[in-house]
């Protein structure tokens, strides 16, 4: 019995758990393990989790960081003292 | 649960030492700090008093920080909290959309198929960055929060859980949400960009 029906991945729920566990540093070896086992005979699942990864690397290297106003650090070290 | 933060120890730094500790502990994560703060407001000035008080507030109650602990959780859930109490109620965020319209939005048959821009065509860096920052900045502010936290600064569940103050099943299922949101609005570039 498929926990997706429109995938046909049979452990498709645990293996959503277990990529985010994973995407989170969060997973057990063991479910690693599993995991890395299941991609490489369930293509829907490996599709996920390299979207997943994508995403992630594209939140990390392509986001737009402000830089700090040059004053901000003085101005707080002023009032601290003060 | 037990941390720094909610059973706090008062120690009695010097002045010298409340300087030290300061400088050599809590300056260093500024960039973060600002970052995040305005990430939180969409607004400079906003983001700039919002680190102000935090780090105000940091130095104030410098005495129940442990050198050497975590000083960076310890300032974002300052920060957070001083974003609820103080600035959430005057707001000037653009098209503030609450938890329970993101919900209804995302389970919502009638989501728009093309809601995911396709940004294949966009090649430079610049547009790519604006885009990847439009589709976290339109997340929810409980949502973006734990993106930000998990994915863009590497914070644990546990640590989450203590700098926002919520369980870690309520942690993990925010996640779990924002990245659903995130794969509906970024998925089909990261495709695009293959995994080879």
């Amino acid at each position: 019995m498929s926990d997706c029906p429109d995938c046909g991945c049979s452990d498709f729920d645990k293996c959503l758990r277990i990529l985010n566990l994973m995407l989170d540093n969060e997973a057990t070896p063991n479910q690693e393990e599993f995991f890395f086992g299941h991609i490489e005979k369930c293509m829907v699942c490996f599709a996920h989790y390299n979207v997943e990864k994508q995403i992630r690397q594209l939140l990390k290297t392509k986001l737009n960081n402000k830089d700090v106003p040059n004053a901000l650090a003085d101005e707080i070290r002023r009032k601290i003292v003060s | 649960m037990t941390n720094q933060v909610e059973t706090p120890v008062k120690r009695s730094y010097s002045e010298a030492k409340k300087v030290q500790v300061f400088d050599g502990e809590f300056m260093p994560h500024i960039d973060s700090m600002y970052n995040f703060a305005y990430r939180l407001t969409f607004d400079e000035d906003d983001a700039k008093d919002l680190v102000q008080d935090t780090y105000m507030k940091a130095y104030r109650f410098i005495n129940s920080f442990q050198e050497g602990t975590n000083a960076k959780a310890w300032l974002y859930r300052i920060l957070k909290n001083s974003f609820i109490n103080d600035y959430r109620k005057k707001s000037k965020q653009p098209a503030k959309v609450d938890y329970q319209e993101v919900e209804q939005f995302y389970n919502s048959e009638d989501t728009p198929s093309n809601a995911t821009i396709d940004l294949r065509l966009e090649t430079t860096k610049d547009m790519i960055g604006d885009e990847i920052s439009n589709a976290l900045n339109s997340l929810a502010v409980d949502f973006r929060t734990v993106v930000i936290l998990c994915d863009l600064e590497g914070f644990t569940y546990e640590e989450m859980a203590k700098i926002l103050d919520i369980p870690i099943g309520t942690v993990r299922s925010r996640l779990h949400r924002a990245r659903n949101l995130l794969r509906e609005k970024l998925g089909s570039y990261a495709m695009s960009m293959g995994y080879n």
